[in-house]
């Protein structure tokens, strides 16, 4: 479906020859960053004037070509599948569901790098049933969720025995790695941002899906 | 009352009518029992004050809705208004009254061309609503003559299911592999897909056309009913044919039920939401969905709330303007 010119990279997403045939998440939390990443805005500068100029340039230059912006990734994962769309940005979790129906899909690994994050834990400062909450720490580290992870979601994990589950050659196949540096050191680490550069990104991420 | 009711009988509302005699009966009765219970010195108070007050039995009548509408709308639209003049500050509010919200909603294009956009989205799903609509109106009103009532309930039909359903139902017929693609590609009339029909303008108007059949059926439908046909007898007498007919008789005595039915799918649908989040692709965004971000990722309430009020008072005028123009034609022609 897509023919590929080159190496993979973030510029398939901005091709030309796709127009109306591209998705993307439709949440800034997500799409931001990696136009960010087009855009060459190292995302530690990601809140500064100049980063939100270069990153809107290169949002507005990728509107056109968009056929629907959403944040149901059921929509984008049926759309890859009929061939409505040739690409589309989504997580991981999409190529793999995808996969294992048999679609013909792969996760691109563009030689910018791909766009990462970690998910953490937190215990709210009046939660009540604090005992319970090792549990469930327990059972999210186990290797039996870990292994829930890595083979639905093609998402890394935090328990370095979860990926002993799998041959070196599936977990390349997912963009992993056994050395949870190397999956880091891959890509482009989101780190937290202020409150208020999350709404001013969004609101300007809206202009922008809307054609301003 | 009564005045009313002979005065409006013979014109245009005789469902009105029909309403205030039945508000007349009860006020008889009242009015009887009165005559009963004068001669009885144990009356209370409030019941004199009821039986002599003619508003007094009004008011009394109207409480439970005026406790709705008071609770319901006045309390969240003052809420609303005075939000507006608030500003976001990261999680929190700035309660210092201000227009800045105003000002930079008249400032920024996107908001005026999202109000346009919507306005012009929801005047073409009413128009096509209401043409489609009027055929099915006339038919029932004029050519139904036995089982009218399951008629009528069959018009109801699409609102069985629910409104997502719905917008769903319209996403899996125009999508890209969907009923109308499949259909025209195995016929051989197209070779790929057609992509305009999901994801566009139309495909929102569309679907609001069909969510909101009803609406304009059953309005139109009660004032082609209660047209008199002795008129349409006289006018073939007079030698015009159905066409002429139609366009003198039917339709200008049917046109409050056409206004009606405008003004209930014109109204709703400025504000839609979900159809356009849902059907709209990035050209296709209504204002519903920006107020609905403001609320959401972009959380900017104050902010939402003015867009809330902005279309308000742009719907408002549209009302008033209509109400202006049908008063203003109606004089001319009486």
């Amino acid at each position: 479906m897509f023919e590929l010119q080159g190496e993979e990279s973030w510029d398939m997403l901005w091709d030309e020859r796709y127009k109306g045939r591209l998705g993307s998440l439709a949440s800034g939390g997500d799409a931001w960053w990696c136009g960010a990443i087009k855009a060459g805005v190292p995302l530690t500068e990601i809140d500064t004037p100049e980063a939100f100029e270069k990153i809107a340039a290169a949002m507005r230059a990728q509107r056109p070509l968009i056929r629907l912006y959403t944040d149901d990734t059921t929509t984008l994962e049926q759309a890859l599948a009929s061939g409505e769309m040739v690409a589309a940005m989504t997580w991981n979790s999409s190529a793999t569901l995808l996969q294992s129906e048999g679609v013909p899909v792969r996760f691109a690994q563009p030689k910018e790098g791909a766009l990462t994050w970690v998910c953490g834990l937190m215990i709210h400062k009046d939660a009540p049933n604090l005992d319970r909450a090792h549990d469930i720490i327990d059972s999210l580290l186990s290797v039996e969720s870990g292994k829930f992870m890595i083979k639905d979601y093609g998402y890394g994990h935090s328990n370095i025995r979860s990926f002993d589950e799998f041959d070196e050659e599936t977990l390349q196949g997912l963009g992993l790695s056994k050395n949870p540096a190397d999956i880091l050191a891959g890509g482009h680490f989101q780190i937290p941002q202020s409150q208020e550069w999350e709404a001013k990104m969004n609101a300007l991420f809206e202009d922008i899906k809307a054609g301003f | 009352m009564s005045l009313g009711c002979t005065v409006k009988n013979g014109k245009a509302y005789p469902l009105a009518c029909r309403g205030w005699s039945i508000f007349e009966m009860s006020g008889q009765s009242t009015a009887r029992n009165a005559a009963n219970a004068a001669p009885l010195p144990k009356t209370g108070r409030f019941g004199m004050l009821l039986q002599r007050s003619e508003a007094a039995r009004g008011l009394t009548l109207l409480s439970p809705t005026l406790l709705i509408m008071t609770i319901g709308i006045l309390v969240p639209f003052g809420i609303l208004i005075t939000m507006s003049f608030w500003t976001q500050v990261g999680f929190g509010f700035d309660t210092a009254l201000t227009t800045a919200n105003y000002e930079q909603a008249a400032e920024r294009p996107i908001f005026g061309a999202l109000l346009k956009r919507s306005l012009f989205m929801s005047g073409m799903a009413t128009i096509a609503t209401v043409l489609l609509s009027y055929p099915m109106a006339y038919f029932v009103a004029f050519h139904v003559h036995r089982n009218k009532m399951m008629w009528i309930v069959l018009m109801t039909l699409p609102f069985w299911t629910s409104y997502l359903l719905r917008v769903f139902a319209w996403k899996v017929v125009l999508g890209y592999q969907g009923v109308i693609n499949s259909a025209l590609m195995s016929l051989g009339f197209v070779e790929a897909p057609l992509e305009f029909l999901l994801y566009s303008q139309s495909a929102v108007v569309i679907t609001l056309a069909h969510a909101w059949a009803a609406f304009a059926i059953l309005p139109m439908y009660v004032s082609l009913e209660k047209i008199d046909k002795s008129l349409l007898e006289a006018a073939t007498d007079l030698g015009d044919g159905p066409v002429w007919r139609f366009l003198r008789i039917t339709l200008p005595l049917s046109l409050p039920g056409v206004i009606s039915a405008s003004l209930l799918i014109l109204f709703p649908t400025t504000g839609d939401y979900i159809t356009p989040a849902l059907l709209g692709g990035p050209d296709g965004a209504m204002i519903g969905n920006l107020i609905q971000k403001q609320f959401g990722a972009i959380n900017n309430w104050p902010m939402g709330a003015t867009l809330s009020i902005i279309l308000m008072l742009s719907i408002g005028a549209i009302a008033l303007s209509f109400m202006f123009i049908t008063n203003s034609i109606r004089k001319r022609i009486s």
